[in-house]
């Protein structure tokens, strides 16, 4: 599903921001990725968006190379992602329906399946009675969840996010990820980025680990339980 | 709930382009090209009014300087068609009025009529006796007592010569009165129309003067529409991102603030007809009383349908151009600057 071919990044400044990466992700799978921070965990999940074009290598998506994407081809190619960020990334001038709403209403859907769509979407994520809140007023983790919706609002076949619980206490976090696992179970594709080592480790989900740029380990847990090494 | 999605891939992308894209896009959130792309501009325009809706006292500084922009050519041209209108109306006698040296009696006076009434470029003459000029005068002016005050008639035969009007539109009349003066039977050659002549030479001027003011002051809206909308552009950047993020292409990004152009124009050009229409209604009853003390029916012409409709596409066309103008150049900025 998400293939990436000797993928390296280098800045205008000069910063080497991945080098060399090469991993592949199976459609359906679960994976984590993590690293210090400034290890290029965002920069990889922006190359996926294309936010930004790598410079040496090649990412596959679904078996195609995303260079030959034009920046014309970019908003529809976006349709079929979901992504979550780190500070939502909501708009505060707007309820939290409308909000979620927005890629559906980008997607011009018409407004009765747009209403069905996100009703079911909000119930998903646990916040069906904040629909007509402002999202100032909710709290961080219920913040997090309305960006959740909206990413997953399309169904989309791959959902990127990158350190969703990064403002979250323990608790909430966990919440969050088992959302995570949730769609994963649904059939979709889920790439998180995360420095949290011990939630990633509970979840026991395949992680990658990234250091300046390089990616050092690509670990498996269902490999290491069956020859029953620990890893770390 | 998504397993099953991707198998029921569409032909038809919908509004995406279509390129070669590895990932279907999900069948749910698939429209058809045209309901899409109606969809989006119903979301715009909505979106757009109701962005105006809620803040409708911000922009009144804009809103004022526009209107006024708009609405000083169009009172320039305003003042040029009355003008037009009063000059048009003065040149409809093109007469010349030849005052005869006072020794010259009804014979020659009547000879001279016929001799000029030959001329093609003349249409008739008419002979007025000094009697019937006195009388005329006195019913003409608040003169009568001085008048009748005098024991002998001071005026002489006059000869009123109509002009046809090739020769008025030909401009052959000048040379033509500078004939008639030349007879010596006349004393004073008087064409009333020499100064519609300098007038409409002025006239003429004036309206060009106009068209580039007006031009000038077109820009200004097309700026300060520009500015305006660059300010909201600014202001929304966080927004247009996410839109980007989620999937928007440049045109539905820039859809909305289109329609705020479009929007600032139709209503800046509303403003400027009413405050026209408003300049007219309070003019209107002097210029009557003026035009009135000389004998005039006149009144001020306002704006017709076909102008201010003229004035209203023009506002809401630099409307939309200033936003187009000012959202291209921000959606050909780098998208990830950081």
């Amino acid at each position: 599903m998400i293939r990436f071919d000797a993928v390296g990044k280098r800045f205008l400044s000069g910063f080497q921001a991945l080098d060399d990466v090469s991993f592949e992700l199976v459609a359906g799978e679960m994976v984590f990725l993590t690293g210090h921070s400034g290890a290029g965990k965002s920069t990889l999940l922006k190359l996926i968006a294309l936010m930004d074009r790598p410079t040496r290598g090649n990412i596959l998506i679904d078996s195609q190379p995303v260079q030959r994407f034009t920046a014309r081809d970019v908003p529809a190619y976006r349709r079929t992602l979901g992504l979550v960020f780190q500070d939502h990334r909501l708009l505060f001038d707007r309820s939290v329906f409308d909000n979620v709403a927005l890629p559906l209403i980008v997607a011009g859907l018409p407004h009765a399946q747009i209403e069905k769509q996100v009703q079911a979407t909000l119930l998903r994520v646990g916040i069906a009675d904040k629909a007509r809140a402002s999202p100032i007023t909710l709290s961080g983790g219920e913040q997090q969840r309305v960006g959740i919706a909206r990413a997953v609002v399309t169904k989309p076949a791959i959902l990127l996010a990158d350190e969703p619980t990064g403002n979250l206490d323990p608790d909430l976090s966990e919440e969050i990820m088992r959302l995570f696992l949730d769609f994963q179970q649904s059939g979709t594709t889920v790439l998180v980025a995360s420095h949290d080592l011990r939630l990633v480790r509970k979840l026991e989900k395949r992680v990658l680990v990234l250091d300046h740029g390089k990616l050092i380990d690509d670990f498996r847990p269902e490999v290491h339980r069956s020859t029953k090494v620990q890893h770390g | 709930m998504a397993k099953k999605n991707r198998s029921r891939t569409v032909e038809n992308r919908g509004a995406a382009p279509p390129g070669n894209l590895p990932l279907e896009i999900p069948v749910h959130v698939l429209a058809s090209p045209l309901r899409a792309w109606l969809r989006s501009h119903g979301y715009s325009l909505f979106s757009s009014i109701g962005r105006l809706w809620r803040q409708p006292f911000t922009q009144l500084l804009t809103f004022g300087v526009l209107a006024l922009a708009l609405a000083l050519p169009t009172m320039g041209h305003l003042a040029l068609k009355n003008m037009r209108y009063l000059s048009a109306a003065a040149a409809q006698p093109g007469d010349v009025s030849l005052f005869l040296r006072p020794e010259i009696a009804q014979p020659s006076a009547a000879a001279l009529q016929s001799r000029i009434q030959t001329d093609p470029l003349v249409k008739q003459v008419i002979l007025k006796t000094p009697e019937e000029a006195l009388a005329e005068f006195k019913q003409l002016t608040s003169f009568t007592d001085a008048l009748n005050a005098l024991d002998a008639n001071p005026l002489p035969f006059v000869l009123v010569v109509e002009l046809s009007r090739e020769s008025l539109q030909s401009g052959r009349a000048m040379a033509l009165v500078e004939a008639l003066r030349a007879n010596p039977e006349v004393e004073i050659a008087q064409f009333d129309q020499e100064w519609l002549f300098r007038l409409k030479a002025l006239l003429a001027l004036a309206e060009r003067a106009i068209w580039v003011f007006g031009g000038l002051l077109a820009l200004t809206v097309l700026l300060v529409i520009g500015n305006t909308i660059r300010l909201e552009l600014a202001a929304r950047a966080d927004e247009i991102q996410i839109m980007k993020l989620v999937g928007a292409d440049n045109a539905f990004v820039r859809r909305p603030f289109l329609y705020s152009g479009f929007w600032f124009g139709a209503i800046a050009a509303l403003l400027a007809i009413l405050l026209v229409a408003g300049a007219v209604w309070l003019l209107t009853p002097a210029v009557s009383g003026l035009a009135r003390s000389y004998g005039s029916e006149f009144r001020l012409l306002g704006l017709s349908l076909v102008e201010s409709a003229f004035v209203f596409i023009c506002g809401t066309v630099l409307g939309w151009f200033g936003a187009l103008i000012a959202a291209s150049a921000h959606m050909s900025a780098p998208e990830n600057p950081q």
